[in-house]
């Protein structure tokens, strides 16, 4: 009995992404999204993490997650009580004591059996939950987890464990089969049903008259008793012990899993507030090269400013390559996390900040950015930025996304604007999807020059009054652009 | 009857365990060899064997031949593992010692019969399984396969296999409950309560994440709990413990003189090759003599010391190999040269090489031809210090006499650096008369000396010098090779080890 909320037919691994995504995280300014999404939980901010990192490609997977998160969104107060509920077996499971075990079966065995009647209380209460909500949600996800908890916990089973729970207390003692191992050492013990009160099992120990009885104070000895017991009840502890982590795992995956989902909850009603519109995502087949947008904004953008932002409309179905050139604050960066974030939500399952938003799928995003803290020599800048190119390049696949924010600008306009464009060339024949911020006048005319059916130009705006817009409109790049804006800049 | 495998079928002579130290042991280092023997092999004694030198050549070459079959790497292993397998059974026997409790220690005892048992027939099929060329090992074969097929051997197969079946068999149930542990005969209802447990909770997941068993019976040992439980078994069980008792008497002595001593036979040669095999695996020539108990011309190529290799080849430094021949007339080789060039070294290579030759083994060195001496005489200066030098030098005489009165013409003799503490005069004067005297004997003998003319006073010795080994690779160190002491050869190595020879600079030239 697993959860299955994350995927239709497999587990959700909550651990963090082993790839080192610290570049991807800062450039696109995540632990903003994850905080709106944890709300100050830990371990929610860490879900959040984790599926934003580790984005599906399946658009199966993308649709399951869809379904699920519409149930939540629809039923905020019962995912907040399921939730809690797995948060709360999880956690009381953690404080019985594991530091009184030091491994010994015989103890171990004691901590399994409080953890699995600990474990069997909350059994109960989410069979109950699950019985009062089963009608409300229609997610695939929801209606097979919620009919496998009210068939597999069904009355009689709870029974079962109960006697079984009080079987393993052994309390009219154990009873153990053996061979004669080497050295005539009693071995291969097999764990025999416990005898129960009455005198009906086991008559031949009942009538036996061989019995060693330990007397006396002597402290071996009965260290030596204990062994024997732990020997008997090695096996039994060690299938108690794992049927416990087996019931409070799935307590785990199932706050995990929930958790996720939770977070999307949270963020969801955060963006109401703020007017930022949100809409279902439409995940293509990475061959179809589907790249549409209508008002996609930045959500953390929004988050920060505490109100909606202008989204950028994108038109680049069929093109592998977005060049976007225009003035400093121009919302440049901005559109090019938006479309990051976009493209992560979406494959994490979530809905996407936008009103509508239809994209091939992403083998794996990834970002390559100046690095504006970098105050070292310009050819040392080059090496730098090149070394985190082949970094990447030893990662990215075909049909993997690439944000580049004026990369290569460290060197002359022609120098960069060379290696960019063999890179860009490069990355987009290889079936690597490119998005490029640039001020390098050369690498734009050459793209444009080389590649007129493959690339979208955007450019970003401001208003005559010089303020920000934050809305990219499509548009060739223009050479006087960056110069004046310098010159403002500077002279201004 | 199982023959030996050294000593054909005469067997070992009387007082192999007693044969002492021989005199030139500690001069030619070969004590050092026999320690590292001992100390590699501290369960048997193997250096009785290392120090009796052969004189029948015929022997010797038998000897060869096992040596030969053993380094096959077939024959090697199962080899190996019969003598792996005695070894162990040696030591569990003495570990069996202390076991105090009955039950226990005649398990054990049962446990290392039935090894014992499988140990032999393995090794008599084995043997059968792969090439074996030299008579002493077809023969120990042959004998193997009678004495396993032999009806006592048979029985205690048979007594030991039935026993541990009979044990093998025994269940019973354990009732434990508070201080007491009560026994029966097991029960016939045949359920598993851990298996019910996962069972129950299989629907959570069945794939184990982490497996909390303890390993509780890793220690072989019984406490008094387990002692006084099988006690109560044993008592369930009084026909088969009744049984087992009877067997540890009734076979105490279980393995035969013979099969321990083909081990420690087989022992000595395993001993001996692995002593050669780092050597071997740094390239160093080793091979079988040809050996004579008639002709005493000696021919060596490659020859060096095999104590000194030990330690070199350890501590990946590189060995140097000479060449010796002393043929016809040639009676006594006279080393001169440089001091550290090697000369000790090359003496102590000489005199191991005849010793090392006699026991049958492989020698260090390629294409060896040596006689076989009735004995190795070696004179090497002592450090024990005497307070005068007319002391020491009266010390060196009164030892060279004895060793003098020792020799025959069948002797072979080793001098190092005599007559040091006496005038050059003087030294020159005896050492010509001692020359002199050996020529008369007509003994062979290897003179290490300062004195460089000495070889161009008698017609029977022979000059060699030491001198840097070949170009440029200072490394390699000495040669000693076969030259007058006129002191030419040597500068002729310096020159070449700076591609200054004749040939050298000539052709540098007219490239």
């Amino acid at each position: 009995m697993r959860p299955h909320l994350m995927f239709p037919d497999g587990d959700f691994d909550p651990s963090p992404p082993a790839a080192d995504l610290a570049d991807l995280v800062e450039d696109l300014e995540l632990e903003r999204l994850w905080a709106a999404m944890a709300r100050g939980d830990e371990v929610l901010f860490a879900l959040a993490r984790t599926a934003t990192l580790t984005p599906s490609t399946d658009p199966a997977v993308i649709t399951h997650r869809q379904q699920v998160l519409d149930d939540c969104l629809r039923d905020t107060a019962t995912v907040r009580v399921l939730y809690d509920l797995a948060r709360d077996a999880v956690a009381a499971e953690g404080k019985l004591l594991r530091s009184a075990f030091t491994g010994r079966p015989e103890p171990l065995l004691n901590r399994a059996v409080q953890a699995l009647e600990l474990l069997g209380g909350f059994l109960r209460r989410l069979r109950r939950l699950a019985e009062g909500h089963a009608a409300d949600f229609r997610s695939a996800g929801f209606t097979t987890l919620f009919g496998a908890i009210g068939a597999e916990l069904d009355d009689g089973y709870l029974r079962e464990v109960d006697a079984l729970l009080d079987q393993l207390r052994f309390e009219h003692g154990i009873v153990a089969t053996a061979r004669l191992g080497p050295g005539n050492k009693g071995v291969d013990f097999v764990l025999r049903e416990p005898p129960g009160k009455g005198r009906d099992s086991y008559p031949a120990l009942r009538k036996s008259k061989l019995t060693h009885t330990v007397t006396g104070r002597d402290e071996s000895v009965y260290r030596a008793l204990s062994e024997l017991r732990n020997r008997a009840l090695n096996e039994v502890a060690n299938a108690a012990a794992q049927s416990s982590d087996h019931v409070r795992d799935f307590f785990l995956a199932l706050r995990d899993e929930l958790g996720f989902y939770l977070g999307c909850v949270n963020l969801a009603e955060t963006l109401a507030e703020l007017g930022v519109p949100v809409c279902w995502p439409e995940p293509r087949d990475p061959g179809e090269q589907a790249w549409a947008a209508r008002r996609l904004s930045e959500p953390c953008l929004a988050l920060r400013l505490g109100g909606a932002v202008v989204g950028s409309d994108v038109d680049a179905d069929g093109r592998g390559l977005i060049m976007v050139t225009g003035p400093n604050q121009g919302g440049k960066s901005t559109f090019l996390r938006g479309l990051g974030i976009a493209h992560l939500m979406m494959q994490c399952g979530m809905f996407v900040a936008a009103d509508q938003f239809r994209a091939s799928v992403a083998h794996g995003v990834f970002t390559h950015y100046k690095r504006e803290e970098d105050a070292t020599m310009a050819s040392g800048k080059l090496d730098e930025e090149l070394a985190r190119m082949s970094a990447i390049a030893d990662r990215i696949t075909p049909g993997a996304l690439l944000l580049c924010n004026e990369s290569f600008a460290a060197t002359n306009e022609r120098e960069g604007s060379r290696i960019a464009a063999e890179i860009v060339a490069a990355l987009t024949d290889a079936g690597v999807r490119v998005v490029f911020v640039t001020h390098l006048h050369d690498l734009t005319s050459r793209i444009r020059a080389d590649y007129p059916d493959r690339c979208l130009f955007l450019r970003a705006n401001r208003r005559a009054d010089g303020s920000r817009t934050f809305h990219l409109t499509p548009g060739e790049p223009t050479p006087t652009a960056h110069g004046a804006d310098l010159y403002r800049r500077h002279f201004g | 009857m199982i023959r030996s495998v050294l000593f054909g079928s005469s067997g070992p002579p009387a007082g192999l365990d007693d044969v002492p130290e021989p005199e030139h042991f500690r001069d030619l280092n070969l004590d050092q060899v026999a320690a590292a023997l001992a100390r590699d092999n501290a369960d048997l004694p193997l250096t009785p064997y290392f120090r009796l030198p052969l004189r029948d050549a015929g022997l010797v070459r038998a000897r060869q031949q096992v040596f030969r079959d053993l380094e096959d790497t077939e024959v090697l292993a199962v080899v190996e593992r019969f003598t792996a397998a005695m070894r162990r059974m040696r030591r569990r026997l003495e570990m069996l010692a202390q076991v105090r409790h009955a039950p226990q220690r005649q398990r054990w005892f049962l446990d290392i019969v039935l090894t014992h048992v499988d140990t032999l027939d393995a090794f008599a099929a084995e043997s059968h399984q792969v090439a074996l060329a030299s008579p002493a090992l077809r023969g120990m074969r042959d004998d193997l396969g009678a004495h396993t097929a032999s009806g006592p051997f048979g029985a205690l197969r048979r007594a030991a296999r039935d026993l541990r079946d009979r044990l093998d068999a025994v269940r019973y149930d354990m009732l434990l409950r508070d201080g007491r542990v009560t026994v029966a005969p097991r029960d016939p209802a045949d359920d598993d309560f851990t298996a019910r447990v996962l069972a129950t909770f299989a629907r959570f997941g069945a794939r184990a994440r982490r497996d909390y068993r303890k390993d509780l019976s890793a220690d072989l040992g019984l406490d008094e709990i387990e002692a006084g439980v099988l006690d109560l078994v044993a008592r369930l069980c009084p026909e088969v413990f009744g049984d087992l008792a009877a067997f540890a008497v009734d076979h105490a002595d279980f393995v035969p003189a013979d099969i321990a001593r083909l081990d420690r036979e087989l022992r000595f040669c395993l001993a001996y090759l692995s002593c050669l095999a780092p050597l071997r695996a740094a390239g160093l020539p080793t091979c079988y003599p040809e050996v004579s108990d008639t002709d005493k011309d000696l021919v060596a190529h490659d020859v060096f010391d095999l104590a000194l290799a030990v330690d070199l080849v350890a501590r990946g430094e590189p060995v140097v190999c000479n060449d010796v021949r002393l043929t016809g007339a040639e009676r006594v080789l006279v080393v001169s040269g440089p001091n550290q060039g090697g000369k000790t070294t090359l003496s102590r290579a000489f005199g191991q090489l005849h010793h090392l030759a006699a026991l049958g083994a492989p020698v260090p060195g390629s294409q060896v031809r040596v006689f076989l001496p009735d004995r190795v005489l070696t004179h090497y200066e002592r450090a024990e210090s005497l307070d005068t030098l007319s002391g020491k030098l009266e010390d060196e005489l009164r030892r060279l006499r004895a060793l003098i009165d020792l020799a025959t013409p069948d002797s072979v003799l080793v001098l190092n650096e005599i007559f040091a503490s006496t005038t050059s005069r003087d030294a020159q004067a005896l050492s010509k008369a001692v020359l002199d005297t050996l020529v008369g004997l007509d003994v062979r003998c290897l003179w290490v000396s300062f004195v460089d003319e000495l070889a161009q006073l008698n017609p029977a010795a022979v000059s060699m010098v030491s001198l840097l080994a070949g170009e440029g690779d200072l490394a390699r160190g000495y040669r000693v090779v076969r030259a007058p002491a006129d002191g030419r050869a040597y500068a002729h190595a310096v020159a070449e080890r700076h591609g200054l020879t004749y040939a050298q600079l000539k052709a540098r030239i007219t490239r």
